[in-house]
């Protein structure tokens, strides 16, 4: 395996006035702090963690949608952080996104064909090429042709998201960040779109970056998952074993957190108890050393002093926890 | 005992293609303390119910075609304004799903709380802060006493939707209408506000109804479940025997397209199709042009809500001979 994206060090900070008209200067948003990770060739990483933790900041700062505050971005092995506008436009195609909001992210006054081809013209296809290329892309996704003529208040909000796959899918790319693309769908819509994207995957070789907060869909589309906490990554490991073996207590926490199956699963009493209590904290002052553990149930002394760095917790699992020993050299 | 009794309503809509029903011959009962889900997705129906019970639906452009509401032995649906007025907080409260447009962003939440109380008692101005912060306190805002003059936008979507709880809970309500209270949340946050809403429903025994999408807040926390599909109720059980035995092909293909921690497969099991709008809901079962089993007696008439007998009702034609 190869990595295809890499992250060095990449931190993104906003500047954002909270302090009222009284302080001076800006305060600063720490959205995302400093995070080591890779997208391997061909893999789906899942990216979890609630609102607020950075997921989507670190999805656009990968694919260079806005400027990072530190740190490395590699593609390919080409380190593209301080590519100029012209430089990284052969790169762009190869990096693509979905959006969450299918509503949203359509140009209204656009046709799908508009939409759809839209890339393409920008990236110096002609006319007729890039006409032809819709038609193909519409038959991939489960539309009809016929669609090309048509605007996007006339399809539901499963057919919108098909037409941003398309979108996102017309130049080839090689790695798509996928941000939450079905949760703003209807349930029984939701599992047409993860099939869709899992057989375009296969038959186009693409390698996804796919952000939610939906643990199940989560488990299903990835090979690795990833979990963030305020602006850090605190767990990362291959599929099965992470949500089989969590080893930081916020990612046993989440796994905790989400609804039972089934109504015989329901606890009772003392047992009920939310694994998680309060909010997560502001990522304008983050906690100091490890950041969760103003929340965490096996909070030690040095949780507030030290700041944990990622040490192994078995093959291909990663954490960044005061509990695991650190290995040594 | 049964609080709130609804039934054969039926609501419509005046829109730009005519006149199009939203709901179409909802019955249901609730018992006090009882706490009823009802499952539906986007045009299904379900908050228009909570809307026509709280006595909220802007009408024009909704009607009431027919059907009553029974609330403690009182028909809603003749009551005047002002008595109906008079039901909300203390007999009635509902939440909203978003918690942020449905407080208002000028005024403190320590006002709001309080507006409340005071719309439907008579109480001193200390008493009711008092009162107010004891809510807050409940709902579990920390340090209570000192939000209180805190507005909506210094809060977190969590903490709103618990703000929303205290001023829905803060007259003893006696059935409190969730219109899917979870979903912008965050899982976690997710488990703390339904692990209060079941506490408070102990505590004041309180019927609650909960509109939801999502099966895992159904398994969390119904007594009942109500399925509802483009408008009408697809199928009715209590909460064990919908997830064990579900008679209607939609109900099941619900319950089995969502991927589970548990369960592991190469492809997820997915509805076809789309949700009809209203205006273009198919001849006969409505879910008929998605479902798998639909044969051409699907699209003659529309299936009646059939009783299988311990409360489980299912509208399908072919339900007995698909339960094998």
């Amino acid at each position: 395996m190869t990595a295809l994206v890499q992250a060095v060090g990449l931190t993104k900070h906003f500047e954002v006035e909270s302090g009222g008209w009284l302080s001076r200067g800006g305060t600063v948003l720490r959205a995302v702090d400093g995070v080591d990770l890779s997208v391997e060739a061909g893999e789906t990483l899942g990216l979890v963690g609630e609102s607020g933790c950075g997921k989507s900041t670190l999805g656009r700062l990968l694919i260079r949608l806005m400027p990072s505050t530190a740190g490395d971005i590699l593609f390919d092995g080409r380190n593209i952080t301080a590519l100029g506008a012209k430089a990284l436009r052969p790169v762009r195609r190869s990096m693509q996104i979905v959006f969450q909001d299918p509503f949203g992210a359509l140009n209204p006054r656009m046709s799908v064909e508009d939409i759809i081809m839209e890339p393409l013209l920008i990236h110096g296809t002609r006319a007729a090429a890039a006409r032809s290329a819709v038609g193909e892309m519409l038959d991939k996704v489960g539309l009809p042709r016929a669609a090309a003529e048509r605007f996007p208040h006339e399809f539901s909000g499963g057919q919108r998201q098909r037409i941003g796959i398309a979108r996102a899918l017309v130049l080839h790319p090689k790695f798509v960040v996928c941000d939450e693309p079905v949760s703003a769908l209807d349930v029984s819509v939701q599992a047409q779109i993860v099939n869709l994207l899992t057989d375009l995957q296969a038959e186009l070789g693409l390698t996804y970056l796919f952000i939610a907060h939906d643990l199940g869909v989560v488990k299903h589309i990835s090979t690795r998952v990833a979990v963030m906490y305020l602006g850090k990554v605190v767990e990362i490991a291959e599929k099965r074993d992470l949500y089989a073996r969590p080893l930081h207590p916020y990612t046993q926490a989440l796994l905790k957190s989400v609804p039972i199956t089934h109504p015989s699963q329901r606890k009772r009493g003392a047992e009920r108890k939310p694994p998680l209590s309060g909010d997560i904290p502001s990522a304008i002052a983050p906690p100091s050393g490890c950041r969760f553990h103003t929340r965490c149930p096996h909070v030690m002394p040095v949780c507030s002093q030290q700041e944990p760095a990622m040490r192994p917790g078995g093959a291909a699992h990663a954490v960044a926890c005061h509990l695991i020993e650190p290995t040594p050299g | 005992m049964t609080l709130l009794s609804v039934e054969h309503l039926t609501t419509a809509f005046r829109t730009e293609r005519g006149e199009v029903t939203a709901i179409e011959d909802i019955s249901f009962t609730l018992d006090r303390g009882e706490v009823m889900g009802i499952v539906g997705e986007s045009g299904s129906g379900k908050s228009v119910t909570a809307l026509a019970i709280m006595g909220l639906l802007p009408m024009p452009p909704a009607r009431i075609l027919g059907g009553s509401i029974r609330f403690d032995g009182t028909d809603l649906l003749t009551l005047s304004d002002k008595a109906m007025q008079r039901l909300r907080g203390p007999g009635i409260a509902m939440v909203f799903q978003e918690p942020m447009t449905s407080l208002n962003p000028v005024f403190t939440i320590g006002d709001q709380i309080i507006e409340t109380i005071k719309a439907h008692e008579r109480i001193s101005e200390r008493d009711a802060f008092a009162r107010a912060v004891q809510m807050l306190e409940k709902v579990g805002i920390p340090s209570a006493a000192t939000r209180m003059t805190d507005y909506p936008h210094q809060l977190s979507g969590g903490q709103r939707q618990r703000v929303m709880l205290a001023i829905a809970l803060v007259c003893r309500p006696r059935l409190l209408i969730a219109d899917e209270p979870t979903t912008a949340l965050d899982v976690t946050i997710q488990a703390q506000i339904l692990d209060l809403i079941l506490d408070l429903r102990d505590e004041f025994g309180m019927a609650v109804i909960i509109i939801t999408h999502n099966m895992g807040v159904i398994a969390e926390t119904a007594d009942r479940v109500l399925v509802t599909y483009a408008g009408r109720v697809v199928e009715q059980a209590p909460v064990n025997r919908l997830f064990d035995e579900p008679l209607h092909p939609y109900t099941s293909g619900l319950l089995a397209c969502v991927p589970t921690l548990e369960q592991e497969q190469d492809r997820l099991l997915a509805i076809p199709g789309n949700l009809p709008e209203p205006a273009r809901r198919p001849p006969g079962c409505r879910f008929s042009d998605r479902c798998e089993h639909a044969v051409a007696a699907c699209r003659d008439g529309l299936p009646p809500l059939d009783d299988f007998g311990a409360g489980h009702r299912a509208a399908c034609i072919r339900a007995l001979e698909l339960r094998r």
